[in-house]
């Protein structure tokens, strides 16, 4: 019995019958718009993924056949297009951060445990906010589209290594983040 | 855990909208029919349904435009890569063959005859670079498929202004 064919070898069939692109759309568009919509502010994510696919389509001839998953690839692009809105990511995450109901103030034992997390949430969606763009673009990829170092390296187009850096570095910010005031005066 | 967190205060705001997904999808179906790609490249073909080419390939110096659009192709150009036997008739050629991109492949005796079109632009691009006036360029030709043409105007070396371009039957 055939499986599905690869991403791979829709790409390659696109090439001499455009329309045989839709699959790739059919496969990814939800996951991809998912993830830009973790990303932006809403009413953007629908375009820029409508948009991913486009560009996806365009540059089909540029797809290295040597990877069946076109997953890192749709990913990467939408990650560039991501680059046009930094500062609404970032207002996002300000904005999620604010949002949230202070635990200072909320003495209460009972709901303590409720204003820690809460606390959590809202130190981690600053230290988000105030990663390197690149630091995010990988952490992101990670945690959101469950990439693997080497797909995170092909869709930012960036050697393995530097992504193990990289989500090294906004690791460590998001832990000092979350450290306890008293963990981190102690430190 | 880190990452739960992250998933939970990057919730979607919204919902996904079937709509929007239905249209995203129609564009990128449109696009693939090279009907309604906004920014679509509009490409010079040569030679009708199969010999066809794109201006980079003239290396026409600025201002001496010899294009003409004779439509507007939704399929995407494939490389000189693509096609061994043009590749092989070029490498025997004092060209430099970047930038050279093709809506066919030219195969059997259209390759010499692709080869020998490229080599009558090339001249009168060159030709044509050195003057200032305006210049009529007309190339026909005939294969299997019938007859085709070329037929552009070249302007001033200094103009920056579209050439006018007129299609032949």
């Amino acid at each position: 019995m055939a499986g599905k064919p690869s991403d791979a070898s829709i790409i390659g069939e696109a090439l001499t019958r455009p329309t045989a692109f839709a699959e790739i759309f059919d496969r990814h568009y939800d996951a991809i718009r998912d993830y830009l919509a973790r990303r932006l502010p809403s009413g953007l994510s629908e375009e820029l993924a409508a948009e991913t696919f486009l560009i996806a389509f365009e540059k089909r001839r540029s797809y290295d056949i040597a990877f069946p998953s076109a997953r890192p690839w749709l990913f990467g692009i939408a990650t560039n297009l991501l680059g046009r809105h930094r500062r609404d990511e970032r207002r996002r995450m300000a904005a999620y951060s604010r949002s949230l109901p202070g635990a200072a103030g909320d003495a209460e034992d009972e709901i303590a445990s409720r204003a820690d997390a809460t606390q959590m949430r809202s130190a981690l969606a600053r230290a988000i906010a105030e990663l390197e763009p690149g630091d995010r673009d990988a952490l992101l990829l990670q945690a959101l589209a469950e990439l693997t170092y080497p797909e995170i390296a092909r869709a930012l187009h960036i050697p393995t290594g530097t992504v193990k850096s990289r989500l090294h570095r906004a690791r460590t910010q998001l832990a000092s983040a979350l450290e306890p005031e008293g963990a981190k005066a102690d430190g | 855990m880190v990452d739960e967190l992250i998933r939970e205060i990057t919730e979607p705001q919204d919902d996904a909208s079937p709509a929007a997904r239905s249209a995203a999808r129609e564009r990128l179906l449109a696009a693939a029919d090279g009907t309604a790609r906004t920014g679509e490249r509009k490409r010079l073909r040569l030679g009708g349904r199969g010999l066809a080419l794109i201006a980079a390939l003239l290396a026409v110096p600025a201002g001496v435009a010899v294009a003409t659009e004779l439509s507007h192709s939704g399929g995407e150009p494939m490389q000189l890569a693509d096609c061994p036997e043009l590749q092989a008739a070029l490498a025997a050629k004092p060209w430099n063959p970047e930038g050279l991109e093709l809506l066919a492949c030219p195969t059997g005796h259209e390759v010499a005859r692709t080869v020998s079109m490229l080599a009558l632009l090339r001249a009168q691009s060159a030709a044509l670079e050195a003057r200032t006036e305006s210049k009529h360029v007309t190339v026909v030709g005939t294969d299997k498929r019938g007859p085709w043409a070329l037929d552009g105007i070249a302007g001033p070396i200094d103009s920056s202004k579209p050439i006018a371009h007129r299609p032949r039957p």
